[in-house]
């Protein structure tokens, strides 16, 4: 495409010869058909390393490599910027479904890391793991790079010249024929212009693609009668929260403002507090069924029988029904008397009467995986109870053109009525249910259009495909949960010819290229017509990121419950689902798949099973027993052999291996999406595509599955943790809230030796003067989520090691997330415990080091010197906490070889690792110090209280990690270490961690215990 | 001279004879001097060449490692140390032997050791340069070891005196100093019967060089004895350091199964056992192709394996200490460290060591299995694997399954961990190999000196007394 003035580099170039076009590629960018990449591959490297090395005879200094760098000064230097400081940047991003405001750090020109912006409202700062680790998507290799026709590299102005004709005809027709697919996101700007384009192409159709669209959860609000609603939840006046199938935690959207919610009433200062109570009823031990209070293992199938009869229950105790509902009862009552609840019938009654006695301080969840008569159900109890307007709210999004499932589309396509089909950032022949076949649908449309970040499944499959801009790279705005408005202002220009959606989208209507930063102003200048400073108003929102509070939308809401109860009625009249259950989940680390090619999410473990790199079938003991499935022998040997199955569900099957997880519903096989993609480098080999299962009728789940054990060798599953039992050891402490308050003091009951005959071998050290740095973890916080182990990654350099190496137990995270189960092996409890260096008092690795490159600070803090590690790796045997990590191979340079791109990302800040040291967390020592700099440039005495914050509490949703000066009574770091829950880690060991953990409560239900 | 006396008795001190077959001083040098000075058979040229190719296996190995890094070996997150470390104690245990009967034994005046200690020295300074090799290379950035050296230096920086890591860089180095110039000290008067002998002006040159001017004179003798003594002396109780702070490497850190008292003592036993073992094996080969059975006699090997039943039961005893400490000490995590090494996945590798170090010996206690030469060789191999597999024992499975167990893992061993162990034996075979070529394995002027027919005397053997 072009863009402002036109640079060429020769004759043939602005001429666009196509052989010339092709040998450019070439040379500029690596052919995707090279295993290795680009450029030298390491054999060719090593080739030429050894032949240099020979011919310049040289000694050992040949071994130490200085690279040769070119510094690049400003000769014009640009405002406010210093070279060597970071800049910031607001923005907001939709991420995994959820709309986050962003605040990015960029180094001379180049974004380098995500943060959540604190100035937002629903986020507050916090950003999930998939924000956090999008940084490098920006700078994946395998992004496209170029339109392209067919298989052939195209140009812009090529699609240009051949769009131009039938975009005519389509504007004559009306848009008749013209479908779009696209992700359907909360974006004022996107919906606005779709309203232009719809009025001057009435007969256009509007697909949605993508999983954070929420088809179930759409229809179930609009089955009671709330057909242009949004959902907002307020779980901050939550005191019983009963999520049915709904990892809103985890991978429902908006998880990272609902953590932070739920968590804000967790924060247990005393045995006098209170907090809330969760319930989770759900197929697989999901990051809120880790954190849930009491927690029943369920097919997905019978969770919505499961909330009839708690709607039952509470109907037949006497809770009205809300005006026009009142024939749901039958149904209800026959739905809930179905087969399998009588087991959970004690269930039914603790819940129901716990919700019954929390009137308005209660909340129902139905996860998107269920249909759509739960959704209404779910809407149905919360208005009975009277949590509309408390808990949850219903917000009108105004009229926005009708938008069909992708079904509707391979009909439409079927009947011969669509000529031109536009996906636009979505991939359906990836994720369209599987009896779609929306592959060869695809191919009947005469023109199809696909953009992109990669030249995916539907980009492979269309007939053109274009670049797509990263968020980073283009304007945009987005609308969050509680409807405050964001920009979405890019970073840097487009590395590659690359073009948003929304200037996709800008032709239809326009004559020539539209940029989007005007298409975004002018629908904001239009919006503010009223304002008399728009464009000081407009410089404010964008360096705020934050542009207008939320609309009121308290106002009670009209259901209409008549298409709610037909459809309970439906439900109760269908058949019961028999048989083994197959069900499908979001990953926690791909979300649908779109995050395949990023290697931070491919190797951050899985919150439950803490796989890394692949997919599987996960399933119960006994399940896994029932169907021969051998056992583990990962604990013993260090090594997933897992066995592999064979699925088959309605006629469609799937090889996959075979992975045990206790917690899992018996006779469910639970598989995550989003793996075994044809996507690029990253993604290639990762998983196994479970979209092949999927139909219409079993996009979340299905019964009557097959499953056999095949004969095929097994397949090597790589975790980070082999090990899921505590062995009885006090590690993760944990009591519930009844307990407590009965025994405040119950942490020092957890310690081996009681702290009076704690005898250090030294006088142990009492840190005074100057700051002392320390941290404390709220275990009863924590989710497991990963956000921190991705910040971690980003804010520190982290590499990537890949699968064989993860098997090798040599993997990079500085900071981990030790997940254990607790409980009776079939029906566990998970607790999860986030494990970095403690900076311990007395380190154990200080003493040892025979050359000092790890010694103490003056502020407490366990410094590596990595210029000073010759790697004899003693340190890490002495490690009682095992959180030292070990550059066995050049991981940074095999990272930049293989992506010459990540090179771009690294923090300036933080020192990349070479081979052969030893590397651990620093509790992010280059952030106290540019703060410790700046307070003494700028004459302050003392560091203030939150002024310096590490990575990982930084991003925390649910704000479980506190770091400051324990040298200061009144910081909250000496606040949470002052709480009786307060204990460390091996305190036996007289090391004295820096890091505490504040002990995890729960507070079930008495009557379920 | 050559008068006759009896066989089975020495004349002077009525006990059986150290030395069998001719009593003569000539026939001593003779013997001991011939594979010195022949031309060496085939068998030589085909040990020499299957040494220097394990040898040759040991420099791809660590040529490789230094190219790719200490990734190549199985190594992984919490087992930081496996092969390097246990190849590196094996072979300073191997090491203790040499100077033991060198320095201990002289001290104590047991006449036998003369057969067996030039040998066992000469296989001390092997296993030293094997076990050296392994610090140096096992580290992650291997052209940096020298900050472990206490040089000045631009950075100002001295080494860290509190790690046992440099401990360790002094007592193995200093070990391996004084055994060499103790080796080097009692060669000189053979060093100068070789070059006497010598027939070509190199060889001349070279022993000559080597023989430091040594003409035999009373003087030299005197000088030579007083040093010899020192040198005992230093070395005696360098014996008994050098594997005591070579056990502190895991003694004093905290990992449960590393951390114990017992361990000085119960390493240098081990260190013993484990060099006798090495010795017999050694010795048992040599005196039969190289025509010393009547130098290095049934009477030798007997008290060696005297030795190896006394140091294999202490080691026993020392596994039986930890397992009762660990119970009595009511540690969780050292309780579980040692019934996780009877019984966990390296179970197979404990009962190994078990079998081969505790089992194997106690056939010692009959004075057949004492002499009976292929018993003899047999039990010395499996002392050899055993007391390996107690280094990796103490050093792979106290790692593998520590405090936290979200970070146990298992370690198995890589092509290239094989290698690289496998090749030490190259270097140390080699080694052995030119040195049974080049110089006298047995030391010929003390053998001498223990002959009946060096202590002038007039009486009748005593047998006849």
């Amino acid at each position: 495409m072009k863009e402002g003035k036109e640079y060429w580099r020769s004759l043939a170039h602005r001429a666009a010869t196509p052989g010339l076009m092709e040998r450019m590629r070439r040379e500029l960018w690596a052919p995707e058909e090279s295993p290795e990449g680009g450029g030298v591959d390491r054999r060719k490297f090593l080739g030429i390393m050894g032949a240099s090395l020979a011919l310049a005879g040289v000694g050992l200094t040949g071994c130490v490599r200085k690279p040769a760098e070119q510094i690049l000064p400003y000769t014009r230097r640009p405002e406010d910027l210093i070279p060597g400081k970071p800049q910031y940047y607001a923005t907001a991003a939709y991420v995994g479904g959820s709309v986050l405001g962003l605040l990015v750090e960029s180094h001379e020109g180049r974004p380098t890391k995500i943060e959540g912006n604190p100035s937002h409202p629903v986020n507050a700062g916090a950003a999930s793991a998939w924000a956090q680790a999008s940084i490098l998507d920006l700078y994946d290799l395998d992004r496209s790079a170029s339109p392209y026709k067919g298989g052939t590299i195209a140009t812009w102005e090529a699609f240009d010249a051949e769009f131009a004709t039938p975009l005519a005809a389509l504007r004559q027709a009306g848009g008749r024929g013209l479908a779009v697919v696209f992700d359907g996101r909360p974006s004022p700007a996107l919906w606005g212009l779709l309203q232009r384009i719809v009025a001057a192409y009435p007969a256009i159709e509007l697909y949605a693609g993508d999983a954070g669209f929420l088809p179930n959860t759409r229809e179930g609000l609009s089955a009671c009668g709330l057909q242009s609603h949004n959902v907002r939840l307020d779980l901050t006046k939550a005191d019983v929260i009963l999520a049915a199938d709904c990892d809103f935690l985890g991978v429902e959207p908006n998880a990272v403002g609902s953590s932070r919610q739920f968590a804000g009433r967790r924060r247990m200062r005393s045995e006098a507090d209170g907090m809330n109570r969760l319930y989770c009823v759900e197929p697989f031990l999901s990051v809120t069924g880790m954190t849930a209070d009491n927690r029943l293992r369920l097919q997905s199938a019978k969770v919505g029988a499961f909330l009839s009869a708690v709607a039952a229950a509470l109907f037949s105790g006497g809770l009205p029904l809300p005006d026009g509902a009142a024939e749901a009862v039958g149904s209800l009552d026959a739905l809930g008397a179905a087969d399998g609840n009588a087991v959970n019938a004690k269930w039914v009654a603790a819940v129901a009467a716990d919700l019954l006695r929390n009137r308005g301080k209660s909340l129902v969840l139905v996860g998107e995986r269920q249909p759509v008569w739960v959704h209404a159900l779910g809407h149905l109890i919360n208005a009975a109870l009277g949590s509309s307007g408390n808990t949850i709210h219903y917000a009108a999004t105004g009229q926005r053109p009708p938008v069909g499932p992708l079904g509707a589309l391979a009909a439409r396509i079927q009947a011969g009525e669509i000529s031109t089909l536009m996906a636009l950032c979505s991939n359906p022949v990836y994720d369209a249910p599987a009896d779609l076949d929306f592959a060869a649908h695809l191919a009947k449309v005469p023109l199809s259009i696909h953009l992109g970040l990669h030249r995916d499944e539907t980009g492979r499959a269309a007939t053109w495909h274009l670049p797509a801009c990263h968020f980073l790279e283009c304007w945009g705005d987005l609308e969050a949960s509680d409807g405050t408005l964001s920009v979405q202002q890019p970073l840097i220009a487009p590395l590659y010819p690359a073009v948003s959606d929304l200037e996709f989208l800008g032709r239809l209507v326009a004559t020539a290229p539209v940029s989007g930063y005007e298409l975004v102003k002018d629908q904001w200048r239009q919006r503010h017509q009223a304002l008399p400073d728009f464009e000081k108003q407009w410089a404010k929102w964008l360096h705020d990121g934050v542009a207008e509070a939320p609309k009121g939308s308290t106002e009670p809401v009209a259901f209409a419950w008549t298409r709610a109860v037909s459809a309970f009625a439906a439900a109760a009249a269908a058949p019961v689902a028999t048989g083994t259950e197959v069900a499908f989940l979001l990953s926690p680390a791909v979300y649908d798949g779109r995050f395949a090619n990023n290697g931070w999410l491919q190797e951050m473990p899985d919150p439950t099973t803490k796989l890394t790199w692949d997919n599987a079938a996960l399933l119960s003991p006994k399940t896994a027993a029932a169907l021969g499935v051998p056992e583990s022998t990962a604990a013993a040997t260090g090594r997933d052999r897992a066995a592999v199955l064979d699925i088959s569900l309605a006629g469609r099957t799937l090889r996959i291996p075979a992975f045990v997880v206790p917690g899992t519903a018996d006779d469910t096989i639970v598989i995550p999406v989003g793996y075994g993609r044809q996507v690029g480098r990253v993604a290639s080999g990762a998983g196994f595509n479970a979209n092949a299962l999927r139909t219409t009728q079993t996009y979340h789940f299905g019964s009557g599955a097959k499953v056999s054990v095949t004969g095929d060798p097994h397949y090597e599953l790589a975790t980070t943790q082999d090990h899921g039992s505590m062995e009885g050891r006090p590690i993760v402490r944990e009591s519930t809230l009844a307990a407590y308050r009965q025994t405040p003091g119950f942490v020092e009951k957890g310690e081996l030796l009681p702290p009076e005959r704690l005898r250090a071998l030294w006088q142990p050290p009492n840190p005074k003067g100057g700051n002392q740095w320390g941290m404390a973890i709220d275990l009863t916080a924590c989710t497991g989520c990963g956000a921190c182990v991705m910040a971690c990654t980003s804010e520190n350099n982290v590499a990537i090691v890949g699968k064989q190496r993860i098997l090798n137990g040599r993997e990079m995270h500085w900071l981990r997330i030790d997940r254990y189960f607790t409980g009776a092996l079939e029906n566990p409890e998970a607790v999860v415990q986030p494990v970095a260096c403690m900076q311990c008092e007395m380190a154990p690795c200080e003493n040892v080091c025979p050359v000092a490159a790890t010694a103490h600070s003056p502020e407490g803090l366990n410094d590596m010197a990595y210029n000073r590690c010759i790697g004899t790796r003693y340190c890490a045997n002495n490690c009682p906490y095992k959180v030292r990590r070990f550059n066995y191979f050049n991981f940074s340079r095999e990272n930049d070889e293989a992506n010459p791109m990540l090179r771009m990302q690294k923090n300036p800040d933080v020192t990349v690792r070479f081979r052969g040291v030893m590397e651990k967390c620093t509790y992010c020592v280059q952030r106290i110090q540019e703060v410790k700099i700046a307070d003494k440039r700028e004459g302050r005495t003392t560091i203030e209280d939150g002024s310096i914050v590490p990575a990982c509490q930084q991003t925390c949703p649910t704000e479980a990690i506190v770091f400051g000066d324990i040298n200061d009574p009144r910081s909250k770091v000496s606040e949470a270490k002052r709480t009786n829950r307060n204990y460390v880690l091996l305190s036996e060991l007289a090391d004295f961690p820096r890091t505490s953990y504040l002990a995890k409560l729960r507070n079930p239900n008495p009557e379920l215990v | 001279m050559a008068q006759a006396v009896a066989l089975d008795l020495d004349p002077i001190e009525a006990r059986p004879q150290l030395i069998a077959g001719e009593q003569s001083f000539n026939a001593i040098t003779e013997a001991v001097a011939l594979p010195v000075e022949w031309k060496p058979p085939l068998g030589w040229w085909i040990a020499l060449a299957l040494s220097s190719s394990l040898l040759g296996l040991f420099g791809i190995s660590i040529a490789y490692l230094f190219w790719e890094g200490t990734g190549i070996w199985g190594l992984n997150n919490p087992i930081f140390w496996a092969f390097d470390i246990t190849n590196f104690v094996f072979w300073v245990g191997i090491g203790h032997a040499g100077t033991l009967i060198s320095a201990i034994l002289f001290l104590f005046r047991q006449k036998w050791r003369t057969s067996i200690n030039r040998a066992a020295e000469a296989m001390t300074i092997f296993a030293v340069m094997c076990a050296l090799s392994f610090p140096g290379i096992h580290v992650g950035r291997p052209w940096l070891p020298y900050y472990m050296f206490p040089i000045p230096n631009q950075m100002g920086m001295w080494p860290q005196f509190r790690s046992p890591l440099i401990w360790d860089f002094f007592a193995v180095s200093i070990y391996g100093t004084v055994s060499l110039l103790f080796w080097y000290v009692g060669l000189i008067p053979d060093l100068a019967t070789i070059r006497d002998r010598a027939k070509t002006r190199v060889r001349q040159l070279a022993y000559g060089f080597f023989a430091l001017g040594w003409r035999g004179s009373n003087r030299h003798w005197q000088n030579y004895e007083r040093a010899y003594l020192i040198l005992a002396g230093l070395a005696t109780p360098l014996v008994l350091s050098v594997h005591s702070v070579v056990s502190f490497d895991f003694a004093t850190a905290q990992l449960p199964g590393w951390h114990t008292t017992i361990f000085p003592p119960y390493f240098v036993a081990g260190a013993i056992f484990s060099g006798f073992a090495m010795v017999m094996t050694l010795m048992l080969i040599c005196r039969v192709v190289f025509g010393l059975r009547h130098i290095i006699q049934p009477l030798h090997l007997d008290r060696m394996a005297k030795i190896m039943l006394l140091t294999g039961t202490i080691v026993g005893y020392a596994y039986g200490t930890e397992f009762f400490i660990a119970w009595y000490g009511q540690n969780d995590y050292e309780l579980f460290a040692f019934v996780n090494r009877a019984t966990g996945p390296y179970a197979w590798a404990y009962w190994t060591m078990v079998g081969c170090n505790v089992l194997s010996p106690q056939v010692f206690w009959f004075k057949k299995a004492r002499t009976c030469i292929p018993l003899l060789f047999v039990i010395s191999i499996f002392i050899n694997i055993g007391m390996w597999f107690e280094r990796f024992v103490i050093i792979t499975t106290s790692l593998h399954r520590d405090f936290l167990p979200s970070s146990w893992d298992y370690f198995r061993p890589t092509f290239w961990d094989l290698s690289t162990f496998v090749g030490s034996f190259g270097l140390f075979l080699t080694m052995f190999c030119l040195f049974v070529r080049f110089l006298p394995m047995v030391a010929m002027a003390e053998v001498k000196a223990i002959l009946p027919i060096a202590n002038p005397h007039h009486h009748a053997p005593a047998k006849t007394h």
